[in-house]
């Protein structure tokens, strides 16, 4: 019976785990910025693209969560009432080794399923700011995934982001790769009319036309995947 | 007569240039003449940046270096666009962007790897003096967001749910085990890292019986713990 108990909380920790590395988003897993390498043959300006953006993080599972904190709930009341027999008989526990050993099972396994848990929940923790990072918003399909109290660390975050950002005048969200050209060739994947850079002026972004664009607003526009780029 | 020398030069021969110009005493490529000791800030960010990459630790926020480097990016990056027009020194001007565009770089990547290092290790920072004023008060702020935006996510999502002596961010059990918090994660000081020396230091005590004499110029591969107090002064260096 305690052993079912283990199993719940070890297989979801094993199972997001494996998950997660069968759609690893290219690049590091580390939440802030910083690809470990940068591939200038890649094709792209972002060496290691999400190969399939709806699966980078799985549902959240609510009823696993839900089961191994109903096993903790039930490890507790087992452990409560054997301290509480004690103590109404006003005999010490400690000195019973069948008893202390099973207070001891009861309260190692609940701790036990709280390390896991936690660990889960970091985990998607992790892997969420690493995608945010990676990719700006996240995607519709992305955020379906969350739990609610996940989509509410999500919007946090960004506002604190955004006011550090703010604060130090500093763009992070580019600039992941030591810049080797000045100026990016790109293809536009959406259109976005006339818009206005540094550096040259007026560019008119049509579907299709090819642009040669400083390297900073580049960047941004192709991690939103509005344009793409033309490496030679 | 002469042709006054336009801003766009990078000081190549050596010319006096006005002060408003391109900077070449700071991010001229070819500035030559500079010396190696003489070290200008782009090579300061530069330093600060890798030793924050490579030390396992948070450093001390270099508050005058990010803040003159932010303000001489700006300079430099509105120069560059004035002269957008001179198609005769245009080549220069590139040169000089993709300079401005390299230590922007790094500027960046040093706020984003304190930050990733905040976010890692918010609560250790948080609680001890020391380490916490190695923090910008903009970064103090963030973290201090973060913390209890993790916290809420936490308790909202599993603590709540346990029961009481086990719901702590903090503490694995309250009332069974420690009275210490010994859920929190610490950055681990003993890491080896790659360092080359830069002032003499005598001999250091690596364990109980020996000693390691680092002179000017050596490099070593040694315990973070035991060079910690050097790195922020300088007197060695990350590589």
């Amino acid at each position: 019976m305690a052993t079912d108990f283990a199993r719940t909380a070890t297989n979801l920790l094993k199972e997001l785990k494996t998950h997660l590395e069968a759609n690893d988003l290219g690049g590091s897993l580390g939440s802030v910025g910083g690809g470990s390498g940068y591939s200038g043959g890649d094709g792209g300006v972002l060496g290691g693209l999400l190969r399939d953006p709806g699966q980078a993080l799985p549902q959240f599972k609510e009823e696993e969560v839900r089961r191994c904190l109903q096993e903790v709930a039930e490890h507790y009341e087992s452990l409560v009432s054997i301290l509480d027999a004690f103590r109404d008989q006003g005999v010490a526990w400690e000195g019973r080794p069948e008893v202390a050993s099973s207070v001891l099972i009861h309260h190692q396994a609940l701790l036990r399923n709280k390390r896991l848990l936690m660990a889960y929940q970091n985990m998607r923790l992790e892997r969420v700011k690493a995608f945010r990072w990676k990719c700006g918003r996240l995607p519709r399909s992305t955020q379906e995934k969350l739990s609610s109290p996940e989509k509410d660390f999500v919007k946090r975050y960004e506002k604190m982001l955004a006011k550090y950002q703010k604060q130090a005048g500093v763009d992070l969200t580019v600039g992941f790769y030591p810049p080797s050209e000045n100026m990016l060739k790109v293809r536009v994947v959406e259109d976005l009319g006339t818009m206005e850079f540094d550096y040259i002026g007026e560019a008119d972004l049509q579907v299709g036309t090819v642009h040669l664009l400083p390297h900073e607003d580049a960047e941004r526009l192709i991690i939103e995947g509005k344009l793409e780029h033309l490496a030679n | 007569m002469e042709p006054s020398p336009s801003p766009l030069d990078g000081g190549a021969e050596g010319v006096d240039l006005p002060p408003d110009s391109l900077g070449a005493e700071d991010f001229a490529p070819f500035n030559g003449g500079a010396g190696d000791n003489v070290a200008n800030d782009a090579q300061l960010m530069r330093q600060a940046w890798i030793n924050e990459c490579l030390a396992p630790e948070i450093l001390m926020y270099k508050e005058d270096i990010v803040d003159r480097t932010r303000t001489e990016i700006a300079r430099q990056e509105k120069i560059v666009e004035d002269y957008e027009q001179d198609h005769a020194n245009a080549l220069t001007r590139m040169i000089r962007l993709a300079e401005v565009n390299r230590i922007k770089f790094s500027l960046r990547s040093y706020l984003r790897k304190r930050l990733s290092k905040i976010e890692a290790y918010a609560i250790h920072f948080f609680a001890n003096d020391e380490l916490s004023s190695r923090l910008s008060p903009q970064e103090h702020e963030f973290a201090k967001e973060y913390i209890q935006n993790m916290n809420d996510l936490f308790q909202e999502s599993i603590l709540k749910k346990m029961p009481r002596d086990y719901d702590s961010l903090l503490h694995q059990s309250q009332a069974m085990e420690s009275e210490v918090p010994d859920m929190i994660p610490e950055p681990h000081l003993d890491k080896h890292v790659f360092v080359k020396v830069t002032d003499d230091l005598g001999d250091i005590r690596i364990d109980r019986e020996n000693t390691i004499r680092l002179a000017q110029g050596d490099i070593f591969a040694i315990r973070y713990n035991l060079i910690k107090e050097f790195v922020d002064t300088g007197r060695v260096e990350l590589i």
